[in-house]
């Protein structure tokens, strides 16, 4: 939406968030979501499947809890109804009627993606015996669950807790005296282990290829061979030189599904990167690092004089996105988790950190080429090599985000590289001048025309986190009290702290075995349940009242004062 | 005698933590709680989030870039045999039992003087500020003598946790169990001998051959799971400490989570 000062903007931005995620100050509205634990869902081997070295496996989710807060629908389930009452096609039959009434439990097991492929691969058919490809099976889920819901404390044992089912598999094309075997179903997930025969070398195994092909795992049986030559990249080089004589493939897409002869032309036209600043530096860059043979170059950034050329940032820079226990900030709700690595620092080889003065425990500044800064606190390791500053990403986090309070020890001494991240190239290669790499340079860019070009993997079109060199500093040795540098604003998340200190100040409930459930507060019933005591912990601190279904019993067993009647068997 | 021990293989461990999280969620509902967290979700002004747990993982360096190897070393009481935390404890809160020789602490007979927490030269004594006593591992003997779990998980929750088969648990007295047979094939050796605590846990060096299997064993396997966690010497073991109860911690009080496992 076109803003009163000429300037593009999104109007409102919705998100659906299980907790006070990085996202939820950011935006207009948030829609609360379920847990795992409360919800259908699914690890689908049509994206992201969990894994097997022994073949196709897939799991599912599935509601073990009641909703703890009463107001929240699983969003699966919410989309569902949204796509019905809207008669939205794929939602509703051709009569209207309501095509996953039990919205995703149905979902899961009726949605194709097309005829015999669904979500879950396993237990297909309509007595469960196809694997990966067959009709939907309305016991798929059942099957998938099995053995169903079961005490807490049955889990512990084989016998109250039985194996997975072996199910048959009596579809699919075997080579000739290959028996198909059985596919594993239960506990929420399923795999199935292909016969030895097909099991090996599968690029090439026919055997395999042929079987994959049969139940819509592959398009067709053809060996899948990498090739050494890409003839993809040399189509692109020669694109670049205004040399191919294919068609844009947008342009293309929207001729084959409308038939409109204007696509075509466009198509047609559009074979090479435009003329504009973005495309000519587009072309150059394809001209100068695609090759159709794999060959080792230097980043971008640090050939281009403007970028970050050695001499001037010493450092280069490596980051994980995920380290041991946080992948991305995912796990930053966990208090124990938060405890084994509280902050995010800088990693240096102590040779390199002596050649700036810097001990271990010491504070630095980072400099990048777009002038920003940002500061951390430095840890020496052997691990790394010279001449590398290193950091995990996935402990970095803002006040604000995640309910963090802005003393969070993630903010005030946690490093945060985005700060200093430049996200355009050099000036040379098609970016903005690094004197202009702020909000105002980067919009007066673009409504010029000069739309500037991207730091990302010339190829792959990933962000070049390890591209970007840095200068260091060390400073004063005292913490300061924000580790935020002077970044801009661009990279700067959100200037508004909805969140102040009082989130720290939210009681915490220590379950204590020894005390009285009446000295600790709660009454005995809630004791024999974890969930009901965080229930209790939500009540009393931030004054929620949850529904009756959840409510403690007020009959006198719940309130009985002798814990030993009721102490077992309520685990 | 019995001396109940865990033999820690380093060349297995990677450095998860599982064990770590996994020993504080159970002791969390147990009689040797709770495991008081502090502030977990903010810090008072310059201070961190802070919390009880009865092990952790030591991260160590060897060598110089590129020559660098880096070692995750799980670390709990050892239950020495001549345990440091013992002879200094003014109260008697503090003392080795008998029966399978595991170091405990009576909270209810614990001043909070913290000598114990001084005296431990691995730092395996925590003071929980909160209770106002110093708590420690306790081989998880309230799981080890619970009845009502079935047999080839009465033993640590580090020990059945560990997805990499670090950790083995058993009678370090007993040269037939599995602990020690592999403690001795492997070369297993204590930590800080020179102290003179004389640590029946041992650890296996980083780097010692072996030519066991590297799948994974679960839960889903018990007998095979018995054998990687050395519950399989339970029956044993269990026959010899027949009547023997969990003591120390809040055991004793005749309340929720006691040593008859309730609350847990």
């Amino acid at each position: 939406m076109k803003d009163t000062d000429g300037r593009y903007r999104i109007p409102f931005v919705a998100q659906v968030d299980t907790f006070y995620g990085g996202s939820v100050p950011c935006v207009d509205l948030v829609i609360p979501d379920t847990t795992f634990f409360e919800r259908y869902g699914e690890h689908s081997l049509l994206d992201r499947p969990n894994s097997s070295v022994h073949g196709p496996s897939d799991n599912i989710e599935w509601p073990i809890l009641p909703p703890l807060f009463k107001e929240v629908r699983p969003w699966s389930d919410g989309e569902i109804i949204l796509g019905t009452k809207m008669g939205l096609p794929g939602f509703v039959t051709d009569t209207g009627e309501p095509m996953y009434p039990n919205l995703m439990y149905d979902w899961l097991w009726k949605w194709q993606y097309v005829p015999g492929v669904g979500v879950l691969y396993m237990a297909r058919g309509t007595d469960g015996t196809s694997c990966c490809k067959g009709e939907p099976n309305p016991n798929q889920i059942k099957m998938y669950v099995y053995p169903g819901f079961i005490n807490a404390a049955a889990y512990s044992s084989s016998e109250t807790y039985p194996a997975p089912q072996k199910v048959p598999v009596t579809n699919g094309v075997y080579p000739p005296g290959v028996s198909p075997g059985t596919q594993t179903v239960g506990h929420a997930f399923a795999y199935y282990e292909l016969p030895l025969e097909i099991r090996y070398y599968r690029h090439v195994n026919k055997g395999y290829l042929e079987w994959a092909a049969s139940v819509s795992m592959m398009p067709y049986a053809k060996p899948v061979i990498i090739p050494i030559y890409s003839e993809i990249i040399m189509k692109f080089i020669l694109a670049a030189y205004g040399l191919w004589k294919g068609k844009n493939a947008y342009f293309y897409y929207m001729y084959q599904k409308t038939g409109d002869s204007t696509y075509l032309q466009l198509a047609e036209k559009n074979n090479t990167p435009p003329s504009d600043w973005w495309g000519t530096h587009v072309a150059q860059i394809i001209k100068q690092f695609y090759h159709p043979i794999a060959v080792w170059y230097e980043p971008l950034d640090w050939i281009a004089p403007d970028g970050s050329p050695p001499n001037e940032y010493p450092l280069a820079t490596l980051n994980r996105k995920s380290n041991p226990w946080f992948y991305h900030t995912w796990e930053n709700h966990h208090p124990w988790l938060r405890q084994i690595l509280p902050y995010s620092v800088i990693w240096m080889n102590p040779k390199t950190a002596a050649q700036y003065g810097i001990k271990n425990g010491d504070w630095v500044e980072l400099t990048s080429r777009g002038g920003e800064i940002a500061r951390g606190q430095v840890f020496l390791t052997e691990a790394i090599a010279p001449g590398v500053v290193g950091y995990w990403k996935s402990r970095n986090a803002r006040a604000g985000m995640m309910a963090l309070p802005p003393n969070a020890v993630e903010t005030v001494k946690g490093f945060m590289f985005n700060d200093i991240y430049v996200y355009t190239r050099a000036q040379s290669q098609g970016g903005v001048p690094n004197s202009q790499y702020t909000v105002e340079g980067l919009i007066n860019a673009v409504q010029s025309g000069n739309y500037p070009t991207l730091n990302l993997d010339p190829f792959a079109g990933k962000t070049a986190w390890g591209d970007l060199r840095v200068k260091i500093v060390r400073i004063a040795n005292d913490k300061p009290y924000s580790a935020w540098g002077n970044a801009d604003l661009i990279v700067k998340t959100p200037p508004k702290l909805i969140v102040g200190s009082e989130a720290w100040s939210i009681n915490v409930f220590n379950y204590n075995a020894y005390k009285k459930p009446e000295e600790m507060g709660i009454s005995w019933y809630e004791v024999n349940s974890s969930w009901l005591q965080f229930q209790e912990a939500i009540r009393h601190s931030m004054g929620y009242s949850f529904s009756s279904a959840t409510t403690p019993p007020s009959d006198s067993k719940s309130n009985s004062a002798d814990p030993k009647k009721n102490g077992n068997g309520q685990g | 005698m019995v001396q109940l021990a865990i033999l820690t293989d380093l060349s297995k461990c990677f450095g998860c933590n599982a064990c770590m999280l996994a020993c504080k969620e159970w002791h969390s509902s147990g009689c040797y709680g709770p495991m008081t967290d502090l502030k977990p979700w903010g810090p008072e002004p310059g201070k961190a989030p802070w919390s009880v747990f009865f092990m952790r993982v030591l991260q160590v360096e060897v060598g110089e870039f590129p020559n660098t190897k880096t070692y995750s070393i799980p670390i709990s009481c050892f239950h020495c045999r001549n345990p440091a935390c013992v002879t200094v404890c003014p109260t008697g809160a503090i003392y080795k039992r008998k029966e399978d020789g595991v170091v405990v602490i009576n909270y209810e007979v614990c001043i909070g003087c913290r000598y114990c927490e001084n005296a431990c030269p691995y730092g395996n004594i925590i003071f929980d500020p909160v209770e106002g006593v110093s708590k420690k591992c306790v081989m998880a003997i309230d799981r080890v003598y619970n009845e009502s779990l079935p047999l080839y998980e009465r033993v640590p929750p580090c020990v059945t946790n560990c997805p990499a088969g670090t950790r083995i648990f058993g009678d370090m007295d007993d040269p037939n169990s599995i602990i020690y047979r592999t403690a001795v094939r492997k070369g297993a050796v204590p930590m800080g001998a020179e102290y003179g605590t004389d640590p029946p846990s041992l650890y296996v060096m980083p780097g010692v051959q072996t030519n066991e299997s590297t799948r994974i064993v679960t839960k889903e396997e018990p007998e095979e799971f018995a054998l990687r966690t050395g519950a399989a010497d339970l029956p044993t073991l269990l026959q010899k400490l027949s009547g023997v109860k969990p003591s120390g911690g809040h055991c004793e009080v005749e309340s929720v989570g006691n040593s008859k496992g309730q609350g847990t």
